[in-house]
């Protein structure tokens, strides 16, 4: 064997960037105030990155609401969502305009695209409805219609329910309590919006008598607008008095009930008649249209102080930060804040529990996922202490520290927050930061090694320098690899970006530590004396002079593997052997997807403390009986599932929303048939199960409940990623919404038979009755009675009617004075029908005298996507495969070839996956959408960002050798990634998810950097006159430790993600991707150089000349 | 020198500023025992109906002339006090005068027919005793005296008529009362039954209201009423209340009358429009001092002592029952002892809990 030389003294050529850097910083004083640097920022990014569970992503969903009181759902879509919708989608940057039209109201939703910001997104919006306020005429009797933004910011981060066993206290008592709350509660630094869920609301009630107000020769309208004229005030001007100027004021507002109930109504022969002679008058509470209630669970029955399953009135006040506030240090001080409260403002008896606390979770989170990137970077130090020494550990261990810190730092100021994501990226990039320390320390302590009699700071940079090169190469693979993915587009882009940009940050940060920090520590670390390096640290370093006896062991495997390979007779048939078996291998594992033994799935579910469970009873259902249904589902649960701490019922309102429900527009959820049950299950340390198996064991419970109500039940998960409408949506399009609501029928019922699939669900609306009272024009007319006066007098006796307000007192919320029939006799409609109204002449006529009764089935509500009309059918999926993909191509197999039969149907159902029908008058169709689309356009960008990466890598690569065959090489064993990465999940039984995809396209980056080391040296071997078969042999045999080694930290690093049941696909791949990729690309690799630069070597040689 | 002197009152103002704070401190402790307590007690709670009517006087006339007669002098006007018999008008006698001259003049004629007769009936009976003349013409002697005697009695009276009319001339008052309203001046022409001047007894007032007979009925009997007039500091209470029985069939109200107090008087005018407060007694009601009732936002509470020091409690108060209490529909119990001062005891129970929290 030569003499090795150092690199630079053979060429005589100048130090590379590498070298020079590690020149410049080795003996420099500034060098460790550098790393102190590094470190005090890393502490302080810290301690002031705000800490959330999950990244913040720029969704902006806005309703437009326009009401049109009086219009059937026909005239709303046709006058106001179809032309709404033309100008909406106007905007740029919109991603999807829908719209429900329900009699009465439209509600437009305009969905921005992800990642358009909130302010841009808006200002256009109130730009575009404010410049076509004009398309309406104003007397249409069309409102005004009303924008309501919801981003990522309303959803709650801190939620308090009060609730008390006082049987006196009901609602209304703890409504109050919670207003008074809300202001203390905003006062709280970084919150939002406060705002309290339950309780029947404040008003006056004027309940009237109808057979008094029929003796006084009084009508219901007189007794409106007798209170609306009455309640006026307003500053009459000024009077000059004795050189003052006094001001004047007419009249007062009503500031009492007592004000209210003395108002003159009418005067009956000479006598006023006062309201309270015609109605009672009170202030108290509204008539219920929504109902909370708050139980216990077994796992919190004994901390609340109540039994299981027993549930009492509540209210829930809930809380969202302002962005870029810390989730825990609000919800931190609001509940502190709550606390000081007690015995202030919360009164005895009331007793309130956090049933919602994004805070804590993201400190848990945050904690743990720090908590894992210290051991893993432990576990990583520790290996290189058992295998290179441990002066190479400390220096290694600083080097990740620091590089570590400077990420956290730099994060911080891209403008990330400490979530899961951005910590997994770190995590999971441990394994390939420390190559780069690693790498250079091992040359360094080479080098200095191989020529002891030089002093160290001598060797140090040129050891660098020569590592430089590939080190660079390999850190710009990863980087290339990974870096594309953050231009992915969707609401998975945005979620993941942290993964390449922090990944990609470390990255270059570890390099530039490898060459600025590790080389000072080598010099300051390393035993300067001489010939004494192999004390510390061994043999335990592969070197040119001496194989140690692990490199010999290999030398030998190597040898058997190898020489049949480059047999010169039938060498060929060996590598056609191993080429078809890597081949069938890789068949092998792509077949896994196929037979299902691996699920492809967009995303596991996440082990959280909650869910949901969504229930719509049938239209016209009273909100006294969802939430009987609510309670009974509640109370079930609480006795079956031991890990329900507490729940919530909500009935004709909506709970406070998550990031699911707001991408799914839960809040708009306020009619009484409507409701929802929230269950919060102990913290995830003190149970077993995880959350997804404890949703699945209440489906069943839930849904015998809701089958004997009539109802639908849906258990809702929180989904781990972005969020959709429903994990399985079939939106049907057509010509007609009679044949398209027919065709989601005959849908629905595929979906109910098919295997797996539940809570299916649709949009069609139950049989109902309506009542339409019609105004016989001719009878109004001859006795001079306007419509106007019928229609409002039963809508004062069917709904109330605010006349006007209660002023005064320390109400935060306006008081309205309500008129009203007694809730009694509003069950019959010939009540409604004795009322009277004034004629011209002006005697009373009863409405029963001027109307027709007609009965009908209620109107359909008709919903739109992006301008066509739409029926949607949900459904999720449950069971063996627990993905949606899996169900609706289940589903669509049935679908397959679905013929029509009966009036406007005709052919067959076509189905499209991508985009809405081209022509929606020629076919039937259904769109599949749901968690398909995302995952569909996830992959599809993934893929993509895949195929750039690799372009990148092969340019850099091609950089690097000046070759365009050898890259190929070096890159063929990505494909080899796959051997592992499917078996891997099909040994775990994980799901093939987005993660494991990221997983997929790192290890490209990660197993190039092997390739490169493998040829690199070959190419070095030959070059400095090695026979090319024993380089090839020896290149697998030396590079085997070092390559081990690197592979070993990767695997290390991951190996503390997988207990997460989200990222469990990214180490999933990365270890089993390494491990079986790493094995093989020791044979395949030099295999592959051998077969195709057999006939080259001359070439190569020559090079080196 | 600057400086030393700032730091001079620096010092001052905090020695000063600290002594204030353990006076305070010190005060505080002190008063902490002496805050107020009430007790919510049951008591008997008045049911009411407030009803807008009238006062009327129970006392009054219109005080008309017997005679007519031009007014030659007025003596009283609005607002005056009189006593029974004082003198309110005096009418022109004139008139009355000359029917007295003639009533005269007409007795006088009839004193001398009387006794021509008599002298007429003298002579016809001597002449009958002689038998001079036949007894028919004693007869119808002596009905010619008989008349003339009867005559003259008539003549009589006549004049004692216009003698009367002639005091009738001066309008007096009736009773003792006050002067409502003055309907004539000096020089009008009055005429018998026409009213010169209303006058009413003040110390004799009521209030007259109109109320829903059923809301009279729920209220139960005895009744009592209390009445207030709009722009008058006083209230009175009602020395009796009745209730009229017939409820009119067009309003279906019954009128309720509230007798007055006799002093009432002295500020009242009949006419006015009043508040009347008609209650009965209810039963026995939940009370609470109004001084404890705490409002914080939407809430009312009180704050309640318990062994833990002050709790907050929340209540739904009923109406009120006097200026100093109000029913407590909810929240309370009988006995319960509330802070008269809750902003305070809300202080002392937010630093005891701060105590607990440091010390913990």
């Amino acid at each position: 064997m030569r003499e090795p030389i150092l690199p630079g003294e053979t060429t005589g050529n100048p130090l590379g960037i590498s070298g020079r850097t590690a020149a410049t910083f080795q003996r420099n004083a500034i060098t460790p105030l550098l790393a102190l640097v590094l470190f005090l920022v890393g502490l302080f990014a810290i301690v002031i990155t705000p800490k959330e569970e999950e990244p913040q992503i720029d969704v902006t969903m806005a309703n437009v609401l326009v009401p049109w009181p009086g219009a059937s759902a026909k005239d709303v879509e046709a006058i106001i969502a179809r032309p709404a919708e033309l100008v909406l989608s106007r905007i740029a940057g919109v991603d999807h305009v829908y719209s429900v039209s329900r009699p009465g109201i439209a509600v437009i939703t305009v969905q921005f695209k992800v990642g358009v910001k909130n302010e841009t997104a808006l200002v256009r919006l109130y730009d575009t409805v404010m410049s076509n306020r004009d398309w309406l005429s104003p007397n249409l009797g069309v409102g005004e219609p009303i924008v309501k933004p919801k981003g990522i910011d309303d959803v709650p981060v801190a939620a308090f329910t009060l609730f008390t066993r006082d049987p006196e206290r009901a609602g209304y008592d703890l409504e109050r309590v919670a207003h008074a709350l809300e202001l203390e509660l905003k006062r709280v630094e970084g919150t939002r919006d406060v705002r309290t869920i339950g309780g029947p609301g404040q008003v006056v009630r004027v309940v009237f008598d109808p057979v008094r107000l029929n003796a006084y020769n009084l009508t219901v309208d007189e007794l409106k607008t007798a209170l609306s004229l009455t309640n006026v005030s307003l500053p009459a001007g000024m009077l000059t008095q004795d050189n003052r100027e006094v001001l004047v004021r007419t009249g007062l507002y009503f500031d009492s009930v007592e004000d209210v109930a003395n108002i003159v109504v009418g005067v009956v022969e000479g006598r006023p008649v006062y309201l309270r002679d015609v109605a009672e008058v009170a202030l108290g509470p509204d008539e219920p249209r929504r109902y909370v209630w708050f139980g216990a669970g077994q796992a919190g029955a004994e901390t609340l102080g109540m039994p299981a399953g027993a549930s009492q009135p509540a209210v829930t006040i809930w809380v969202s930060k302002k962005p870029g506030a810390n989730a825990a240090t609000v919800v931190d001080a609001l509940v502190e804040r709550m606390r000081l409260l007690e015995n202030q403002i919360i009164p005895e008896g009331i007793a309130w529990q956090v049933t919602r606390d994004y805070g804590a979770t993201a400190t848990d989170k945050a904690n743990t996922l720090i908590g894992k990137l210290i051991f893993a970077t432990g576990a990583v130090v520790v290996l290189v202490l058992l295998t290179l020494g441990w002066r190479e550990a400390v220096i290694v261990g600083v080097a990740v520290t620091l590089t570590l810190m400077a990420t956290l730092f730099a994060s911080w100021a891209y403008g990330f927050t400490l979530n899961r994501v951005s910590l997994f990226a770190l995590i999971f990039s441990i394994g390939i930061l420390v190559d780069d320390a690693i790498v250079v320390v091992e040359n360094i302590h080479r080098w200095h090694h191989l020529k002891p009699g030089e002093p160290l700071w001598r060797v140090i940079p040129h050891a660098v320098d020569e590592v430089g090169g590939p080190t660079i190469l390999a850190t710009f693979t990863v980087i290339a690899a990974l870096l594309p993915m953050a231009f992915v587009t969707g609401l998975m882009g945005p979620y993941m970006s942290p993964i390449p940009i922090n990944a990609s940050m470390g990255m270059f940060l570890s390099l530039l530590v490898a060459f600025i920090v590790t080389p000072w520590l080598a010099g300051k670390l390393l035993p300067g004396g001489m010939g004494n390096a192999g004390a510390s640290a061994g043999d335990a370093h592969p070197h040119e002079t001496k194989d140690d006896r692990i490199t010999a062991a290999l030398d030998r495997l190597f040898r058997r593997i190898f020489n049949p390979i480059m047999h010169p007779k039938y060498g060929a048939w060996v590598r056609f052997t191993w080429g078809l078996a890597v081949m069938a291998l890789i068949a092998v594992a792509l077949a896994l997807p196929v037979v299902q033994a691996v699920i492809l799935k967009m995303l596991p579910f996440d082990n959280k403390s909650e869910f949901q469970v969504v229930v719509d009873m049938p239209l016209g259902t009273p909100p006294e009986m969802t939430s009987r249904a609510l309670q009974e589902m509640g109370e079930a649960l609480a006795a079956a599932i031991p890990e329900v701490r507490d729940w919530q019922a909500y009935a004709g309102t909506a709970s406070p929303i998550n990031f699911n429900g707001l991408v799914r527009q839960y809040y708009l959820r306020q009619m009484p048939e409507m409701g929802d049950l929230q269950i919060n299950l102990v913290d995830h340390r003190h149970r077993h199960r995880k959350s997804h198996e404890i949703a699945m064991a209440a489906r069943p419970i839930v849904q015998e409940i809701a089958a004997r109500y009539g109802a639908t039940a849906k258990v809702v998960e929180v989904p781990p990623g972005p969020p959709v409408l429903s994990p399985i949506v079939a939106e049907i399009y057509g010509p007609s919404y009679e044949g398209q609501i027919a065709v989601a029928r005959q849908v629905r019922q595929v979906l109910e038979t098919t295997p797996d699939v539940v809570d299916v669900d649709d949009t069609i609306e139950e049989v109902a009755p309506e009542l339409v009272l019609v105004v016989n024009q001719a009878k109004a007319a001859q006795y001079g009675v306007a419509q106007a006066q019928i229609v409002s007098t039963i809508r004062v006796a069917l709904s109330g009617d605010s006349a006007t307000s209660l002023f005064g007192g320390n109400n935060q919320y306006e008081v309205p004075v309500r008129i009203q029939m007694n809730a009694a006799q509003k069950d019959r409609i010939e009540r409604v029908l004795a009322l009277k109204v004034r004629s011209r002449e002006g005697q009373l006529v009863p409405i029963g005298e001027l109307v027709d009764l007609v009965e009908r089935p209620r109107e359909q509500v008709i919903y739109r996507k992006d301008l066509l009309p739409v029926v949607y059918v949900t459904a999720d999926v449950a069971g063996r495969t627990d993905s949606p993909l899996y169900g609706m191509f289940a589903a669509r197999a049935a679908l397959d070839g679905l013929a029509f039969s009966g009036p406007g149907l005709f052919g067959k159902l076509n189905e499209w996956f991508i985009q809405q029908p081209k022509n929606p008058y020629a076919e039937y169709a259904v769109k599949w959408d749901g968690e398909w689309q995302v995952t569909y356009e996830t992959f599809r960008d993934m893929g993509a960002a895949y195929a750039v990466g690799l372009v990148l890598i092969y340019l850099l690569v091609v950089a690097h050798f000046k070759s365009y065959g050898t890259p190929l090489i070096i890159m063929a064993p990505i494909p080899l990634t796959i051997i592992g990465v499917m078996p891997g999940h099909a040994l775990l039984g994980a799901q093939f998810t987005a993660t494991s995809m990221i997983g997929m396209i790192a290890l490209a980056g990660i197993i190039v950097r092997n390739s490169i080391l493998l040829v690199d040296f070959v190419i070095q071997q030959v070059r400095q006159g090695m026979a090319f078969e024993e380089a090839i042999i020896r290149s697998a045999a030396v590079r085997a430790k070092p390559i081990a080694l690197t592979a070993l930290a990767a695997m290390i690093g991951a190996f503390f993600i997988l207990d997460d049941p989200i990222f469990q696909g990214l180490a999933i791949s990365l270890i089993f991707g390494v491990f079986v990729s790493t094995l093989l690309t020791l044979v395949v690799i030099p295999m592959l150089f051998y077969a195709a630069k057999r006939k080259r070597v001359a070439e190569l040689a020559a090079a080196a000349a | 020198m600057i400086i030393l002197r700032s730091v001079l009152v620096l010092g001052v103002a905090g020695f000063l500023a600290a002594s204030a704070w353990a006076q305070t401190a010190q005060e505080a402790a002190q008063s902490d025992a002496a805050l107020a307590v009430g007790v919510v007690e049951r008591q008997p709670v008045r049911e009411r109906v407030v009803a807008e009517g009238v006062i009327e006087a129970v006392l009054q006339a219109r005080v008309a002339p017997e005679v007519a007669g031009r007014v030659i002098e007025v003596r009283v006007d609005s607002g005056t006090k009189v006593k029974a018999g004082d003198l309110l008008f005096v009418l022109d006698d004139a008139a009355v005068r000359q029917e007295v001259a003639a009533a005269r003049a007409r007795l006088a004629q009839a004193d001398a027919n009387l006794a021509q007769a008599r002298a007429e009936w003298e002579r016809a009976q001597n002449l009958f005793a002689q038998k001079f003349i036949s007894e028919s013409r004693l007869d119808s002697a002596r009905t010619a005296l008989n008349a003339a005697q009867a005559e003259r009695n008539a003549a009589h009276a006549q004049l004692a008529r216009a003698e009367a009319a002639l005091a009738y001339t001066q309008v007096k008052a009736p009773f003792d009362g006050v002067v409502a309203e003055r309907y004539v001046n000096q020089g009008d022409m009055a005429q018998p039954g026409q009213p010169l001047l209303l006058l009413y007894q003040p110390g004799a007032l009521r209030a007259v209201a109109q109320v829903p007979q059923e809301r009279i009925r729920a209220l139960g009997q005895p009744l009592a009423a209390r009445v207030e007039v709009p722009g008058q500091a006083r209230a009175w209470n009602a020395t009796a209340v009745t209730v009229l029985p017939a409820v009119d069939p067009k309003t279906q109200t019954q009128t309720v009358r509230a007798d007055l107090p006799p002093d009432a008087g002295d500020g009242l005018v009949p006419g006015t429009f009043a508040r009347m407060e008609i209650s009965a007694a209810g039963g026995e009601r939940l009370v609470v001092p109004t001084q404890a009732i705490l409002r914080r936002g939407e809430l009312t509470a009180v704050y309640v002592e318990t062994a833990n020091g002050w709790r907050l409690r929340q209540v739904r108060l009923g109406d009120r029952v006097d200026e100093a209490h109000v029913q407590v529909l909810a929240g309370l119990a009988a006995g319960d002892r509330v802070a008269l001062d809750p902003v305070k005891a809300g202080l002392i129970a937010a630093q005891a809990a701060r105590g607990d929290g440091d010390r913990s």
